[in-house]
């Protein structure tokens, strides 16, 4: 069953178009991610579903059914601009918060008590919110996000200015959310963050969505081949491959991650190599998704078309 | 389940009635307010005890017995006459040194020729009291004399001055009671507290809805509650925190007049002749509605600026309204049925302030108040619903510009 749905989407702030006809389906216990640079359209999308602003035209479906105010009780929502009230003790946010998306008195502080425990931030229930660090901040976020254990999750952002402890931590939660039953939409730069959870991805640039599918059929459908090479010392082998049609789409101190491009064979580039230098591992791998999102980002700006 | 207007509304109520703010504000406001009501006396008593001295140069030579030191603040001395002109300077001389505050020139034909010039020289001219006061003084000598020199004894003068006292009563449902201008000012007052309410509430709700912007917290709240609501909510909330704040200073009040007013005797029956159950349900009913429009009118200001600094221009003239309400408030007290004053009252953005106040100088009609109830009912009815369009993009605009297309889209969701 779709959790969400949008068909057709498309919204304007003056003569912009912030989201261009766009089409989207969510199933019950996936995480999907949506990709796109800054601007594409991502925040004004995630503020339709969530009921903050309207669609000019198209229409949105959730939980099967045209999208109605009594809604936003089963979805939580992590906007990017974090915000939270300053002078209010912890619990009394997380009990206004909660309440107001629809909650009674006791499984509110059942679950309240629950995430104050599990972010083992409970000591600070009676802090002001000034008081907590950026960190704990940004955890009470996320608890008020999920207090009322909502169907859907809209996540924008949801690790960025944490360390990587926290930052595991809430990966743990989105993906024992979707061992639930739950659906996460997950709005992200962080790519390595949408390799390890998203099960679909839809990329989007300016208003448009330009790929969409599961991450394995996106990476296939993008018929890059690339090579991770680990080499002995220091040296760059960069001037070594000149020679060569390939792309560098990376490079540290003794690796490098090649694009074939063309018709290029892989073998005549590993045995000019191993003439120069010591090759540690040769590896044909699967693109990172890094490299997919640059160029579907970057092709309409090479072909000059600026919607 | 409770609705989601219900639950913004004691939210807010409960956050204003436990700042700090608020607590200092409903606890030292009715001391503030005494010492603005009782600075003015106390300064003007403090002034009388001063005395101020005069020479007088009288040519006329019967002054003296009449300009002897009385009940007044002014000492009168003479100067011997004829004078010369170096006499005369070192007279401004003195007057200069503060040794004199003046003097007076009294021409020899003063009395008996009306084109005389009796001249006043004084250091202060912009003391009225002391200007009015010798005048008057001069004036009575010069009649009494020309009355003497028609044979009226001055023991006969002074028996035919008038000294009947006039009382002034108050009719009010064909029984005349004692008035001793406490209607004026329990209408004067109510109108102040209700000015100050008004535009401490106003702000207060104007910030809250900043602070929620500002920290970016609307977002989280919108997505959970419609604009409507979240708005309603908080006026609602706002209203009732102020009510409180009143009934405490009402109490306050009550406390004060038990306790001390018959101590000093002042106007026990006549307050509570005025202060009648019938004018404390309307005060309370007035406020209600001045609140909700002028709360609305500041909620809405609050969602079209980012911060509180762009919010004071944009929040002036609402401020405005309500000086103009209080600038009128003295003649719609004074001539409270005088067809401007019926018109002004019935302006829903001043009746909570004009009409109570006509109400306690002098009952108005039944049917100018319900108008006045029904107007403002209607004015906030559709402030309230252009509000919460403004409201609705307003609260979500960072940087961009409101508009109306916008805001008409989001009335067709509801």
């Amino acid at each position: 069953m779709n959790i969400l749905h949008l068909q057709n989407v498309t919204k304007s702030y003056a003569q912009q178009k912030a989201v261009d006809d766009v089409s989207l389906s969510v199933n019950r216990g996936i995480i999907f991610g949506l990709l796109g640079p800054n601007g594409a359209g991502k925040t004004s999308t995630i503020r339709m579903i969530t009921g903050i602003t309207l669609p000019d035209s198209g229409t949105i479906e959730l939980f099967g059914e045209p999208q109605r105010p009594e809604h936003q009780n089963k979805v939580g929502y992590m906007p990017e601009e974090r915000g939270l009230y300053r002078k209010l003790e912890v619990r009394k946010q997380l009990e206004y918060l909660g309440s107001l998306r629809g909650m009674d008195t006791a499984s509110l502080k059942r679950s309240i008590d629950y995430w104050l425990e599990r972010f083992e931030i409970g000591s600070w229930s009676k802090k002001k919110t000034n008081e907590l660090s950026k960190g704990m901040q940004q955890k009470l976020q996320f608890i008020t996000t999920l207090l009322h254990d909502p169907e859907l999750l809209i996540l924008d952002e949801p690790v960025s200015g944490l360390d990587p402890i926290n930052a595991e931590l809430i990966n743990e939660i989105i993906l024992e959310q979707r061992a639930n039953g739950k659906s996460i939409l997950l709005s992200t730069h962080r790519m390595e963050q949408v390799e390890q959870l998203c099960d679909e991805i839809a990329l989007v640039n300016q208003g448009k969505i330009v790929l969409a599918g599961t991450l394995r059929d996106v990476k296939q459908a993008s018929g890059k081949r690339m090579v991770r090479i680990v080499h002995h010392g220091s040296g760059d082998l960069r001037p070594m491959l000149s020679a060569f049609d390939i792309r560098i789409a990376e490079h540290h101190t003794n690796e490098l991650l090649i694009e074939l491009l063309h018709n290029t064979e892989s073998q005549p580039i590993l045995r000019h190599l191993t003439n120069v230098t010591e090759i540690i591992k040769w590896e044909i791998v699967e693109p990172p998704l890094k490299e997919i999102f640059l160029e579907a980002v970057s092709k309409p700006i090479q072909k000059g078309v600026i919607a | 389940m409770k609705s989601k207007m219900y639950i913004v509304m004691r939210h807010e109520f409960l956050r204003q009635v436990r700042s700090k703010g608020y607590i200092i504000m409903t606890l030292i406001a009715p001391l503030l307010m005494a010492v603005v009501g009782l600075l003015p006396v106390l300064i003007t008593s403090l002034n009388m005890s001063e005395t101020s001295r005069i020479a007088v140069i009288d040519e006329t030579g019967s002054f003296a017995s009449h300009l002897v030191k009385g009940e007044e603040k002014t000492t009168y001395e003479f100067v011997a006459t004829p004078i010369s002109a170096t006499a005369i300077d070192s007279l401004k001389s003195l007057v200069e040194e503060k040794k004199l505050d003046g003097y007076i020139r009294i021409p020899a034909n003063a009395i008996s020729a009306n084109d005389a010039k009796i001249v006043i020289s004084l250091r202060n001219t912009s003391d009225f009291d002391t200007r009015r006061e010798i005048g008057n003084k001069l004036e009575g000598v010069v009649l009494n004399e020309r009355l003497a020199t028609h044979g009226i004894s001055s023991s006969l003068i002074d028996s035919l001055s008038p000294e009947n006292s006039i009382e002034v009563l108050k009719i009010t449902s064909h029984e005349e009671t004692e008035d001793s201008g406490i209607g004026f000012a329990a209408g004067y007052i109510t109108g102040f507290i209700l000015y100050i309410s008004l535009l401490i509430h106003g702000s207060l709700m104007m910030q809250s809805v900043i602070e929620e912007k500002s920290t970016r917290v609307i977002e989280l709240i919108i997505s959970s509650v419609r604009p409507r609501d979240l708005m309603l909510g908080k006026i609602f909330g706002v209203c009732m925190a102020g009510m409180l704040q009143i009934a405490v200073w009402a109490v306050m009040f009550g406390m004060l007049s038990f306790f001390a007013l018959p101590a000093m005797a002042v106007a026990g029956p006549s307050l509570a002749a005025i202060i009648t159950i019938e004018s404390l349900v309307y005060f309370v009913l007035y406020f209600v509605g001045g609140f909700l429009i002028y709360a609305t009118l500041y909620a809405t200001v609050g969602a079209m600026v980012e911060q509180a600094s762009d919010a004071q221009s944009l929040a002036m003239p609402i401020t405005f309204i309500v000086v103009i309400a209080i600038l009128c408030m003295t003649s719609v007290i004074q001539n409270p049925s005088t067809t401007a004053s019926v018109i002004l009252s019935l302006v829903p953005f001043f009746s909570p302030i004009l009409m109570m106040g006509r109400i306690y100088s002098e009952t108005p009609p039944f049917w100018q108040i319900a108008l006045s109830f029904v107007l403002m009912g209607l004015t906030f009815f559709f402030i309230s619903s252009v509000a919460s369009k403004i409201y609705r993009t307003g609260i979500l605009m960072y940087g961009k510009k409101f508009s109306f297309k916008e805001a008409f889209k989001w009335v067709k969701y509801s």
